[in-house]
């Protein structure tokens, strides 16, 4: 929800630019079709800071403590839509992506849709991660540098109190 | 895609990242498996789940929520893979020679079997690594922990390696906590 908050208050801002770059010839490679580009944002060290401020002014005091604490100092998004789609789109592959060096934290390709988390260790902590998703009409690449690690730790705290719900109730146990 | 909320609640709930670049080399843990040889099963296209939780990973992970049983805070990283076979004979017979032959391996590495289970085409093993280097009161102290399940109805191959020191007694625990195929029977939970 703060990214999307983020992207809409920098598209206030008026500030498009092209977004990540550069994976976007892999992207077409692997997954076999061509890439549209229908959006693109990129924030940058002083941008980032400002969209991130106002952010943490609309926000409630939880989100806008998150915020802050994450020290935003680059958001890249990137929407393409997929033309031409060829009949087997390949798993998507780190290594062929430009990625070399980061780590893959989840991959996923289940009936045709794909999800890509990779993260690059720097100074102990979580500093840079890309996220790709690709649902077979659409492309989203999200790439976000800053201390990341409490919106890690948000998630886990959101994901195991979900996943604590579930489980008393003794629901969606994976089979 | 209950499998992919899994993973993605597991790599989400697992949490953070690398520190030193000594702690990375997490394939040179005694209680390291490579599973990739099931990863392969998949093929350049096939269904997978693919969940990687190294060192640094699992250290913000401690940081950041409450680990109020300790049973993270031997933990070194969690790898799993869960990859459909499409209910293709060849691919699932070369699942089945590829889960003999980790057993095989396991068995012979000094991993002892706790679990095994032949039900209805369902295949489930658990294998743990003895730990606690024999101090008092450590008997009950492995040091890493393999899964593997072979689901006949579903079609999949399910491989988890658990790397670190943990606590027999909170397995349980952390079944619950990771929520995948295999380690429900260690929680006593009869669902």
């Amino acid at each position: 929800m703060a990214w999307l908050a983020t992207i809409g208050v920098s598209a206030g801002c008026g500030l498009f630019h092209r977004g990540p770059s550069g994976m976007e010839g892999a992207l077409e490679r692997q997954l076999d079709c061509d890439l549209n580009r229908q959006f693109g944002l990129e924030l940058g060290s002083v941008t980032a800071p400002i969209a991130s401020g106002i952010l943490r002014a609309a926000a409630d005091d939880e989100h806008g403590s998150l915020v802050e604490q994450l020290h935003l100092r680059h958001v890249g998004v990137a929407v393409f839509e997929v033309r031409e789609p060829g009949d087997k789109p390949a798993r998507l592959d780190p290594r062929k992506l430009g990625l070399e060096g980061w780590e893959t934290v989840l991959r996923v390709k289940d009936d045709g849709d794909q999800v890509l988390l990779m993260s690059r260790p720097e100074r102990g902590g979580i500093r840079e991660a890309v996220l790709v998703s690709y649902d077979g009409e659409e492309v989203v690449v999200v790439r976000v540098k800053g201390q990341l690690d409490g919106l890690i730790q948000a998630a886990a705290a959101a994901a195991r109190d979900d996943a604590g719900r579930r489980i008393g109730t003794g629901q969606d146990r994976v089979r | 895609m209950n499998k992919t909320l899994a993973a993605v609640a597991l790599a989400l709930a697992l949490g953070p990242f690398p520190a030193r670049a000594a702690e990375q080399d997490i394939t040179r843990h005694p209680a390291y498996v490579d599973g990739s040889a099931i990863l392969e099963l998949a093929g350049e296209d096939g269904d997978i789940v693919e969940v990687s939780i190294g060192p640094g990973l699992m250290g913000a992970m401690r940081a950041g929520v409450d680990d109020a049983t300790g049973l993270l805070s031997g933990l070194r990283g969690i790898y799993a893979y869960v990859v459909n076979l499409d209910h293709d004979a060849a691919r699932e017979a070369g699942a089945r020679r590829k889960v003999k032959s980790l057993e095989q391996q396991l068995s012979a590495t000094g991993w002892e079997r706790i679990v095994r289970v032949r039900e209805e085409g369902d295949h489930v093993n658990v294998f743990t690594r003895p730990g606690g280097d024999g101090r008092p009161g450590s008997a009950q102290i492995v040091s890493g922990l393999v899964v593997l399940v072979l689901e006949g109805d579903e079609s999949q191959v399910v491989f988890v390696n658990i790397i670190g020191d943990m606590d027999m007694a909170k397995l349980g625990a952390l079944a619950d906590t990771v929520n995948l195929p295999g380690l429900r029977d260690l929680s006593g939970d009869d669902e």
